[in-house]
């Protein structure tokens, strides 16, 4: 599954307030995230790694340094993000 | 104190009693001013002592005693603060804090100060205790002890200072200018007020304090009168103090130092903290094998954790194991959900035993295992504790709070990572921990995740205001209706005889312009520009005696709605720009009443918008990917208060192609009319959107409102202006 590139939020969910607007996925498995607009949160994902993590996986660092696992699904220009707590976080492509 | 007068009113006393003795331990002497100039550290620069200073004295001497410039020490000074005593009130109340004074130069002063209330005695009248309590009356704060460390339940304020003494001054006194951020500790949300000016005296220090010539009272004043009076201390070279301990398991390594003499207290001096660094247990049991989850991290912590009263000491928590569950090289696991005690950014982890990749990009250390490679494992130590400290990644630079994969990757041959490490914290997370508050910096404090936007902090230290210009901000409407973006004019004009620098865009799209909203009850909101980090600024030059005005259209900005409810609210704008390296600022405020909803469908659409966070983004950049944010518009447009409010902001949406959808300018026009609210740059949009169709723009009922627009849009304009543009930087 090809993920990098630059991604646009756009679930508005609460729990997917934290993270970031606009999400950079580089292909050598760095990533960058911010916020266009002001936030009341950081983003969880700011600057990190990912690395795929199996079938539909991914493991991409947080803003504390944790990695954390998601379910990832990618349909066209679309990009889905499922965390372990039922969040669903949708981006489309920037 | 203050004492009452007849009529019910408060005065205060010219001298308070300010530390009664029987509660103080016995106090050292006074020591003599000219003893006062510190021999020690001086970790940021701090000891600019002008008044200390031997300065020739001329021959013959014109006067007795000729006058000596006197000017603010660096460093941490003890402050109280009392409010006048309302009439009535059963006890007095005041609240003790610290002020922290950064010198980077002479005349370039950052400062900033945390309040926490000292309450001596229970005001409420309900039944006394059955038990004793502790101290009857709670000591005040010893300034012979260094920076005192105050109980996280009485935070109250963050002194956001705005005005203070930059260089030396001949006088015995300044203006200290200044608003207090009130912290809610329920919903960690700040509230302002004042602002207050107190003009400062020096006056000789109380017994205890350890430089008797930099102490000083002044009255605090507000628009409505005298507020209360404030004294500070000096006490210190720091501006905070904090204890760092570090545990590890038998077979890790402790991270002292970078290998080459750099270590916790140099890292920690830089940013002006006193750390004590206190090398606990070697001897941590893994509880389940060689790698570690954050919560058994969490647990050791408590466990064996020497103190944990981070009421009475700032400890952060590092323990080194020899893996981590979570992550590679460490974690500052007291975050997000893996925080069981509810109490934020005690400890961090790191893992010595991570084997480094023997891959190129990692230099002089690959294949190293992490804790035989002192450098980045002690590296890591730092960043980890940087995010106990309430920071966050920043890629500035290589220092402390970047990631080290981009730190390694970043090396350039013939320099092999870690030779390009910056040993430093970046400038701005430097500003941070000497300035933010301290509820968001100690342990316990705010959680870890909030925007550093959602906090005060004190303007920078290379702030220079544009003598010469003059912001003035004129709503285009004085009141709107409860849902209604507040469009503001703001006119930049140069009162000098000479061509000033100004920016080159002040479109809220472009860095230059943010703001903040005061709503009735003094809360601020603040608003932002959407890109805020121009590597290059473009400046130009304003003409003697022109002016230039621009407008913003504001609605939500960092915490929410900027007008969620009627009242008068008064919006300032603030312009800063860079020139050279230092930053300028000009600011303007304007009153605007926001008016209560007239009828139901009007309540239902302002609360639609209000509460949908796409509605600013709509409201910017447009595009249909907005979906929510779009509703809430419709619903706006629906209602017959909101729509002329509205009309534009759909029109503009509508009239520009998004992905396969393509531009309808004939819809565009259907939502403008005369009547639609518009700021001059929106009405010069709409002009251009209006005339990109040759159809549409032909009718006559468009010619029409073309030329309406047209004589609006004349208030985006430069009046005697040169267009001459530079490159800053």
């Amino acid at each position: 599954m090809q993920v990098a590139g630059r991604w646009r939020k756009v679930s508005r969910s609460e729990c997917s307030a934290p993270y970031p607007e606009l999400l950079e996925l580089e292909s050598g498995g760095r990533y960058t995230g911010w916020n266009e607009a002001p936030s009341a949160f950081h983003p969880l994902w700011d600057r990190g790694g990912w690395e795929p993590a199996g079938s539909g996986r991914l493991r991409i660092s947080l803003a504390n340094d944790a990695v954390r696992e998601y379910a990832v699904k990618r349909d066209g220009d679309v990009l889905v993000f499922h965390d372990g707590d039922g969040c669903r976080i949708e981006y489309a492509r920037a | 104190m203050s004492t009452h007068t007849g009529d019910g009113s408060a005065v205060l006393p010219s001298e308070p009693p300010y530390f009664p003795e029987a509660t103080l331990p016995p106090l050292p002497d006074a020591i003599e001013t000219e003893a006062m100039i510190a021999t020690g550290e001086d970790p940021v620069g701090l000891e600019v002592e002008l008044e200390d200073r031997q300065i020739p004295t001329p021959f013959p001497p014109p006067f007795l005693f000729p006058p000596r410039p006197k000017s603010l020490r660096g460093g941490c000074y003890l402050m109280r603060y009392t409010p006048i005593q309302r009439a009535g009130a059963l006890q007095s109340l005041h609240y003790d804090g610290t002020l922290r004074v950064e010198r980077l130069s002479p005349s370039n002063v950052t400062a900033s100060g945390d309040l926490y209330v000292h309450q001596p005695l229970k005001i409420w009248p309900g039944a006394l205790p059955t038990h004793p309590i502790g101290p009857f009356k709670p000591a005040e704060p010893n300034p012979a002890l260094g920076i005192p460390i105050f109980a996280r339940r009485n935070y109250r304020y963050y002194m956001r200072v705005t005005q203070i003494l930059e260089g030396a001054t001949f006088l015995n006194s300044f203006t200290l200018g200044f608003e207090l951020h009130r912290f809610n500790h329920t919903t960690k949300a700040w509230t302002v007020e004042g602002p207050y000016t107190a003009k400062m005296v020096w006056s000789a220090a109380p017994p205890g304090y350890p430089s008797a010539g930099n102490y000083l009272h002044g009255e605090v004043r507000t628009g409505g009168g005298v507020a209360g009076r404030l004294t500070i201390g000096w006490i210190s070279t720091h501006l905070r103090k904090a204890t760092l301990e570090i545990d590890r398991v038998t077979a890790s390594e402790t991270p002292l130092d970078n290998g080459l003499g750099f270590d916790w207290r140099d890292a920690y001096n830089a940013i002006g903290w006193d750390v004590t660094i206190d090398v606990s247990d070697a001897d941590v049991t893994e509880p389940s094998g060689e790698s570690w989850t954050d919560a058994e991290m969490h647990a050791a912590m408590l466990a064996r954790r020497d103190a944990a009263d981070l009421d009475r000491e700032w400890r952060y928590h590092l323990i080194c194991v020899r893996r981590l569950d979570s992550t590679d090289r460490g974690i500052m696991y007291d975050a997000y959900g893996g925080d069981s005690n509810n109490i934020p950014r005690e400890g961090a982890g790191i893992s010595s035993h991570w084997m480094i990749p023997n891959t190129a990009t990692w230099g002089k250390v690959r294949g190293m295992r992490f804790g035989t490679a002192a450098a980045p494992y002690f590296r890591t130590g730092v960043h980890e504790i940087g995010h106990a400290m309430g920071l966050y990644h920043n890629a500035a630079d290589n220092g402390f709070m970047h990631t080290t994969p981009d730190i390694a990757a970043n090396a350039m041959p013939p320099v092999q990572f870690p030779d390009n490490v910056l040993w430093a914290f970046s400038p701005d997370d430097r500003k941070r921990l000497r300035h933010l508050p301290d509820i968001w910096v100690r342990p316990g404090g705010i959680s870890f995740g909030a925007a550093y936007g959602t906090a005060p902090i004190s303007p920078t230290d290379s702030v220079e205001e544009a003598e010469g210009l003059t912001l003035t901000v004129t709503p285009l409407l004085e009141a709107v209706p409860i849902g209604a973006p507040v469009r503001v004019e703001f006119t930049i004009r140069n009162d000098t005889e000479q061509a000033l620098p100004i920016p080159a865009s002040l479109s809220m799209k472009a860095g230059a312009v943010r703001g903040r909203v005061v709503d009735p009850s003094g809360v601020v909101r603040t608003f932002w520009p959407l890109v805020r980090c121009l590597e290059e600024e473009e400046i130009r030059e304003l003409e003697p005696g022109a002016s230039v005005t621009d407008s913003a259209t504001i609605l939500r900005g960092a915490e929410g709605a900027l007008f969620p409810a009627p009242g008068a609210y008064r919006v300032f704008v603030d312009l800063e720009w860079s020139l050279g390296e230092a930053t300028i600022r000009l600011s303007g405020s304007a009153p605007v009443m926001v008016t209560p909803p007239v009828d139901g469908s009007h309540a239902a659409a302002a609360l639609r918008v209000l509460t949908s966070p796409d509605a600013l983004l709509t409201l910017v950049l447009g595009g249909d990917h907005l979906e929510e944010g779009i509703e809430a518009i419709r619903t706006a447009l629906d209602d017959p208060v909101l729509a002329p409010h509205y009309g534009y902001i759909e029109a503009k949406r509508v009239g520009k192609r998004f992905g396969d959808r393509d531009a309808n300018v004939d819809a565009a026009a259907e939502l403008l009319s005369e009547d639609t609210v518009m700021s001059a740059r929106e009405a010069r949009k709409a002009v251009e959107l209006l005339e990109s169709d040759e159809a549409v723009a032909g009718t006559d009922r468009n010619q029409g409102l073309i030329g309406a627009l047209t004589d609006r849009a004349k208030g985006v304009q430069e009046k005697k202006g040169s267009r001459k543009r530079a490159k800053a930087r």
